[in-house]
């Protein structure tokens, strides 16, 4: 899976990032350029799905994958492209694990809370079904035993139907998945007949690096979410996620930025104010361009620029601003290139 | 006050009596008596503040070292239904805090670590509610001779004074006579009752195997482990080789086999906690990071596959065996080459001159803030978290750090360097000592049981049989009990969910 995942992310960047944007993608980094290229490689999908991906692992993956043949290094090895065994190993790959249910820009925290749910109601539900009312929560989060100590107590379900509803969502879920998925997810569930199992206890017994163990383990996660959110399964699921209203992820300065705009400042009154580069700002705008839908950009690119811009990508087929911006009139600053790009995503998405 | 102990013991703990000498502390303690109760792990030390504290009238206020070992304690009394019981720490979020400050008094338990004190906030809240009773727990932390010494320990004294120096109970595990007089001392304790109980255990046998070759440990271990399979902990000094080692023994031998240290998440230690305390693994390969705060009763086996650099590790250690009071065995492998080992980890206890002379550069030349100090040590590869307390300690007593500020101005950069070499010396002097008290320990010819606990207690409790392997240890009459270990089919994972998540619920119905 994470081998999957890497090389898709090398294929569609087209070397046009560096290795260690794909990095920045997995972890979920708040920054306009990583949210940005997530958008404009089609990979919005992958942001931030292995938030807990550390540096030196995903180095040693991508030194293996390029042992393996299957990359190509360029530009002292911060540029990779994929060989063709490389292309013929993905394609092999998208085979075992499409289709994926992966969408972490849409849900950012979501699966990974709604996973540390289902395992602590699963253990609460379990224990107090069989009467056993002393247990140590395998969850350690303060916030999640509460909230699942108030859902229990608000719902007018019994405990054994609330198992039974749980046992049935996830095995209608996990029949989807295959069966090395649902095996996995199976072990890491604590009751009073079994504790679960830590991810390197996973990883020896599925013969797989723990990389793979947590990304199988998180898509299962993303899975959730999607089916809570459509009401297919899983439905209770959704009282966790009430309070949290846009989903999209904003930077906190961005965030800012956008409430000033909004109370009517112009873009040189808001850099002023915040005491930050107007590059900056513009930088901001983009960002929330992205990710709010209703924003009205009208007084930073005309209407007829846009369709400027949109011809020139259609007719380049690039994302190199560089080449954009030396097809397109003099007058047109690398800011509106990047807002007409954004657009133009977005239209298209 | 006259309470029927045993009534109460059972209406709040359900409990019908009392283990040895739990009584006789807690009857000390409910007649405000300063005690100092030095009990083995197991024996449950807890109870003694537990029970006064459903009885006294006022909190029962408990300092602990280690956050993980408070929680689990809060846990387990609200587990069991204890609901007036708080945990303040550094790891509590500032509204959460705010808010249990507020209302302290509705608590009869209040769990405090010692850092936590020196907010005003807490010290003030603490100080409302008239605490009937200060319990310092791992008091053996206070005296900088102890293994454990702890720098924030040394502000309790001034934490009593301000709380009204309510009565003291101190408990610890182990205690040389020194650190006993140390704790006694440093806290001021009024003609403090001393409560002190044999720390062996007749039920322990203890073996020595010399190894010839490193690489035979291995293969001894496995021996060990085909004979018998039973519940055992396995002492390594570094987590990789607890981690390497578990894997090998995993692979050969058909038991399940963990490993457990520091470096692990959170969640990942509770799970593999969990599955030692209900036998879902056999055997735990671990650093000394695991077993405080670990009730198992029935560890039959504790196996040192490196000796511990201090004779108190090592009774603390095989302590966590045999606590159902059934046979359990201490097997300690010792190569010649150990001692190498050993002493490059005490090397790394302490910091390097050279990096001290560093550090004092720095504050000289940079006159840093607090902040900018932490920084410094926190992002330096050659200082560790234990370091950064030996460093701030010693800045505070130097009177270079006062409030979590830093001022360097009265000070000869020449005479603090000499004042910090010398404490080392002294420091590594003191651990190289003990060090080779446990060498000669594990080369000793004489009785083991003998030699590990004369320097802590008068007389020996007999051993129930099997003394040690040199009063004559037969391996022939070790044959510890062994539960039926569960057959482990293939099930398909439809099968296993079911089996896991509704037996219980489906044959109710």
């Amino acid at each position: 899976m994470f081998d999957y995942l890497l090389l898709l992310s090398i294929q569609k960047i087209q070397a046009q990032r560096t290795i260690s944007s794909i990095y920045h993608l997995l972890k979920g980094k708040k920054s306009i350029q990583t949210i940005q290229d997530s958008y404009l490689f089609n990979l919005s999908f992958l942001f931030g799905v292995y938030s807990k991906l550390e540096r030196r692992d995903f180095d040693e993956a991508i030194l293996q994958l390029h042992k393996r043949h299957y990359l190509l290094f360029l530009d002292n090895e911060n540029i990779a492209t994929l060989t063709d065994e490389g292309a013929k190993y993905l394609e092999q790959l998208e085979r075992k694990y499409t289709p994926l249910y992966f969408d972490g820009m849409k849900y950012d925290k979501q699966p990974e809370k709604l996973l540390q749910i289902i395992y602590l109601l699963t253990q609460t539900t379990t224990y107090l079904a069989s009467n056993q009312n002393r247990f140590l929560p395998i969850i350690d989060d303060m916030n999640a035993q509460k909230a699942v100590k108030k859902y229990l107590k608000e719902t007018n379900i019994s405990m054994e139907e609330t198992v039974i509803n749980i046992y049935q969502d996830l095995k209608q879920a996990l029949t989807i998945f295959p069966t090395t998925t649902s095996e996995m997810i199976v072990d890491t569930l604590t009751t009073p007949r079994q504790t679960g199992l830590t991810s390197f206890q996973l990883a020896d017994k599925y013969s797989m690096s723990t990389d793979d163990i947590h990304l199988h383990i998180m898509h299962f996660g993303h899975y959730i979410v999607q089916q809570s959110h459509s009401g297919q399964l899983f439905q209770y699921l959704t009282y966790f996620l009430a309070k949290e209203q846009s989903t999209k992820v904003l930077t906190y300065s961005a965030k800012q930025t956008l409430t000033l705009l909004q109370k009517g400042y112009s873009l040189t009154e808001v850099a002023h104010i915040r005491k930050l580069k107007i590059a900056t700002i513009e930088d901001h705008i983009i960002e929330i361009i992205y990710c709010n839908d209703s924003f009205n950009w009208a007084e930073f690119l005309s209407e007829e620029m846009l369709s400027m811009i949109s011809t020139v990508i259609d007719k380049t087929q690039t994302v190199k601003l560089k080449l954009l911006k030396n097809q397109l009139p003099e007058d047109f600053t690398y800011f509106q290139i990047k807002l007409g790009l954004a657009l133009y995503h977005k239209g298209e998405r | 006050m006259t309470f029927q102990f045993e009534t109460e013991l059972y209406k709040h703990f359900n409990l019908t009596s009392f283990r040895d000498g739990q009584r006789e502390v807690i009857e000390h303690v409910m007649n405000r008596k300063d005690v100092l109760a030095v009990m083995p792990t197991g024996t449950g030390k807890s109870l003694c503040y537990q029970l006064p504290s459903k009885l006294l009238p006022n909190p029962v206020v408990v300092i602990s070292p280690l956050l993980s070992l408070m929680f689990d304690q809060v846990k387990k009394l609200k587990a069991t239904g204890y609901k007036q019981v708080v945990a303040i720490n550094s790891m509590m979020d500032y509204q959460q805090r705010k808010t249990v400050l507020r209302q302290l008094q509705f608590y009869k338990l209040i769990y405090v670590s010692p850092e936590i004190f020196q907010s005003q906030e807490v010290l003030s809240a603490v100080q409302k509610v008239q605490p009937s009773l200060l319990v310092i727990d791992e008091a053996h932390c206070i005296s900088q001779w102890g293994h454990e010494f702890r720098p924030d320990y040394l502000r309790l004294k001034h934490i009593h004074e301000s709380i009204g120096k309510p009565p003291l109970l101190a408990l610890t595990a182990t205690a040389t006579p020194d650190v006993q007089k140390d704790i006694v001392d440093y806290l001021q304790m009024n003609q403090p009752v001393k409560v002190i109980f044999p720390i062996d255990k007749p039920n322990l046998s203890f073996v020595v195997e010399k190894i010839n070759h490193p690489n035979d440990k291995i293969n001894r271990l496995i021996a060990l482990l085909e004979e018998h399979p039973v519940p055992t902990m396995i002492y390594f000094s570094s987590r990789k080789a607890a981690e390497h080692t578990a894997a090998v023994l995993q692979h050969s031998l058909n038991i399940a086999v963990g490993y457990y240290h520091g470096g692990l998440s959170t969640e990942d230690r509770m799970l593999i906690q969990e599955q030692f305390m209900r036998n879902e693994l056999t055997v735990i390969c671990c650093t000394s990071a695991f077993g405080m705060g670990i009730d198992k009763p029935d560890i039959r086996q504790v196996i040192h596959y490196h000796i511990p650099t201090q004779v108190e590790s090592f009774i603390q250690e095989v302590g966590r065996g045999g606590r159902d009071g059934l046979p359990a065995l201490s097997i300690a492998f010792y190569h010649p080459s150990d001692i190498h080992v050993s002493r490059n980890l005490l090397m790394n206890e302490l910091p390097s001159l050279p990096s001290i002379k560093h550090f004092i550069q720095f504050i000289f030349t940079n006159r840093p803030s607090y902040q900018l100090v932490e920084d410094y040590i926190r992002n330096n590869e050659d200082l560790k978290e234990t370091h950064e307390r030996f460093l701030f300690y010693h800045l505070e007593k130097y009177g270079i750090l006062k409030n979590k500020k830093i001022d360097a101005s009265d000070v000869i950069k020449e005479e603090l360097f000499l004042y910090f070499e010398t404490i080392i010396k002294e420091r590594m002097d003191y651990k190289h000592e003990k060090l080779i008290e446990m060498i000669s320990l594990v080369e000793t010819d004489k009785c083991r049981r003998e030699a590990l606990f004369q320097t802590f207690q008068e007389t020996v409790q007999k051993p129930d049989k099997n003394c040690c392997n040199n009063c004559g240890f037969d391996w022939r009459k070790w044959k510890p009990v062994n539960r039926k270990l569960k057959v482990v089919q293939k099930y398909s994972w439809e099968q296993r969910l079911s089996f896991i998540m509704l037996q219980d619920v489906l044959t109710n119905e």
